[in-house]
């Protein structure tokens, strides 16, 4: 469980967050929406206690900075975005790299990396050097490395925190669902998971809940139905939309309207 | 069952390179204790053990001269080549840039202005000796060091351009201040200071390897104990706080373990270039990034090439002998322009 108390982020003369409250408990899969700038990465990096801030964060009721480092490395893990690596690992070392918090025999940590690979179907990608790889397959391997560090290819395990940001923004739609349906069923087996993603219809199909943040505060936090409609989000994403549901799941669907005449302004 | 092997993670291919290494490094040993200017004789590494029928051709002149001249230059030659090397590999995993190397941001120029003031001060001020030539070379690196870093570190993110460019501002300056002691020194002095600013392993011997060699070895141990953090460190500040590692403590003792040994090796040797950019690349190519393979490897190499330079240096202009930093400038110079080319290609491919 995640509970972050009146976060407030500053940065030069600018408020990115501001006392922003919220709890995220264990079994849920969150998204954060928001316009650009609207501090959904800044906040991410606060509970990863990357920049200063104010407030408190809290791990299954632990501040984060009381917990030892290397624990608090297999209790919560961050996908970055746009962190590309200059040397030539391999996919396989890559991911091995998870594992990083664990003290554990070499042999054990191969098929710990055998494991994820073969869940990832990365199989193709294991020897190949990282520096190569496009966009998508290396973001494929930082989420496979995200699951070494956590153990998420174990299904019995609990209590963990995942944050992504971004995870699906290089991915083809197979591979966003691979990730996405992964992410979802980390979730389901009793851990927290927490995605920025600017794809409101994925942030509908995999969501629990939805936080939508506006100039660093929670402008909306509700179920993907209450958050995704029309009236909250028209003014936030200043586009026109249409919302139906889907035919199958029931669920919204936005269908977005190109931006014409003085709303192009 | 998955037939999916993961070679690379649990192979032992690298090993072969380090035997490789270890082998040509004791061949190039002993070559290097078997010749000189006074003969050639392939008994003289082992003339301990040999029977005295077999050594009535070898005097105690011979004997002193493996003793006090070869063997300390070997020393030497394998104590710099390690350092150097391993050094570099730690500064790139440092700048998370294959390019960075303490010579080319001008850590080198830093200790060696330091140890170039003690060695033209001492015979002038009174309580300046030789003994702290090492010190001062190290400060004088852990100085540089620590401004360059701060100047090309932005949040978290290296600046290679700023690096290198702020490596040829201190070089120019170091060398501007080099030409003003050499201008003031007197003439054993300015021959000891060329020696330095060039690079040589000439001034080799057991009293000076004392105040140098704990540097070198606390350095190199150090990094070596440390390899799998530095490791993280290659994935960026972010990713390897987010696995556990104290990052800000990490960088600091990297600093200083690298000043430590760059002045060690400036202190001993002088300023010779490109080892720690030449050898940690070729290590990668052999067993990958990984420092807990490549270290160990680039650490070998570095003393193998240290001999071979050596070995050239000594060869190419005999009896005489070229200081060291200009065979390893000759090959490392292109290397860097080659390695130039191709980031360049990388970028725009």
């Amino acid at each position: 469980m995640l509970e972050c108390k009146n976060i407030s982020i500053t940065r030069g003369t600018k408020r990115i967050i501001h006392d922003l409250s919220f709890t995220a408990h264990q079994g849920e899969f969150i998204v954060l929406l928001g316009e650009n700038g609207a501090g959904k990465s800044t906040l991410l990096s606060a509970i990863c206690d990357d920049l200063y801030y104010s407030g408190e964060v809290l791990l299954n009721e632990q501040s984060i900075h009381v917990l030892d480092p290397q624990t608090l490395a297999t209790q919560r893990a961050m996908l970055l975005q746009n962190n590309r690596v200059n040397f030539a690992f391999s996919a396989a070392e890559l991911i091995a790299m998870g594992r990083y918090p664990y003290h554990e025999t070499a042999q054990a940590q191969a098929d710990v990396v055998n494991d994820i690979i073969t869940q990832m179907s990365l199989e193709a990608l294991a020897d190949r050097d990282v520096t190569v790889l496009s966009g998508g397959e290396f973001q494929r391997v930082q989420f496979a490395r995200c699951i070494a560090q956590l153990n998420a290819h174990n299904t019995q395990t609990t209590g963990k925190l995942m944050l992504l940001d971004e995870p699906t923004s290089a991915l083809d739609l197979h591979h966003q669902h691979v990730t996405l349906s992964k992410a979802k069923s980390f979730a389901e087996q009793g851990n927290t998971v927490i995605a920025v993603l600017h794809d409101l219809n994925l942030a509908s199909l995999y969501a629990d809940r939805i936080l939508l943040l506006h100039h660093g505060i929670i402008y909306h936090d509700g179920k993907p139905q209450d958050v995704l409609r029309p009236e909250v989000l028209q003014p936030i994403y200043r586009a026109g939309m249409q919302i139906n549901l889907h035919p199958s799941f029931e669920i919204p669907m936005i269908f977005s309207e190109p931006l014409t005449g003085a709303s192009n302004a | 069952m998955s037939n999916i092997t993961l070679p690379i993670l649990n192979s032992k291919q690298h090993l072969k390179w380090y035997w490789l290494s270890i082998f040509l490094l004791l061949s190039l040993a002993w070559l290097s204790l078997s010749s000189g200017p006074v003969g050639w004789d392939w008994k003289m590494p082992i003339v301990w053990l040999l029977p005295n029928s077999m050594t009535t051709d070898i005097n105690d002149l011979h004997i002193s001269v493996v003793s006090q001249i070869r063997l300390p230059r070997l020393m030497l030659a394998i104590l710099v080549g390690s350092v150097l090397a391993c050094s570099g590999a730690a500064t790139q995993a440092l700048c998370r840039n294959p390019l960075a190397d303490p010579s080319l941001m001008g850590v080198t120029g830093g200790a060696a202005v330091a140890a170039i003031a003690v060695i033209a001060l001492a015979p002038k001020v009174s309580f300046i000796n030789e003994a702290m030539v090492a010190p001062a070379a190290f400060i004088g690196a852990l100085t540089i060091t620590s401004v360059i870093y701060r100047l090309a570190n932005h949040q978290g993110q290296v600046q290679i351009t700023t690096l290198l460019l702020a490596g040829v501002a201190i070089n120019a300056i170091a060398m501007a201040i080099i030409g003003l002691f050499s201008f003031f020194a007197d003439d054993s002095s300015l021959r000891l200071m060329t020696y330095w600013q060039m690079g040589s392993l000439g001034g080799a011997s057991w009293s000076a390897m004392t105040y140098g060699a704990p540097l070198i070895i606390i350095s190199t141990i150090t990094l070596l104990l440390k390899k799998r953090q530095i490791n993280a460190l290659m994935l960026g500040e972010r990713d390897a706080r987010h696995l556990g590692v104290n990052v800000k403590r990490l960088k600091t003792e990297v600093v200083f373990l690298v000043a430590l040994g760059v002045g060690g090796a400036v202190a001993m040797a002088g300023m010779i270039g490109f080892v720690g950019l030449v050898v940690p690349h070729i290590a990668r190519l052999l067993v990958g990034p990984d420092l807990r393979k490549m270290l160990p490897l680039s650490m070998l190499l570095g003393c193998l090439l240290m001999l071979l330079a050596d070995w050239i240096a000594r060869l190419i202009v005999a009896p005489s002998e070229l200081p060291i930093g200009i065979v390893t400038a000759l090959f490392g110079a292109p290397f860097f322009i080659y390695q130039l080319i191709k980031q360049k290609r990388g970028a725009h491919a």
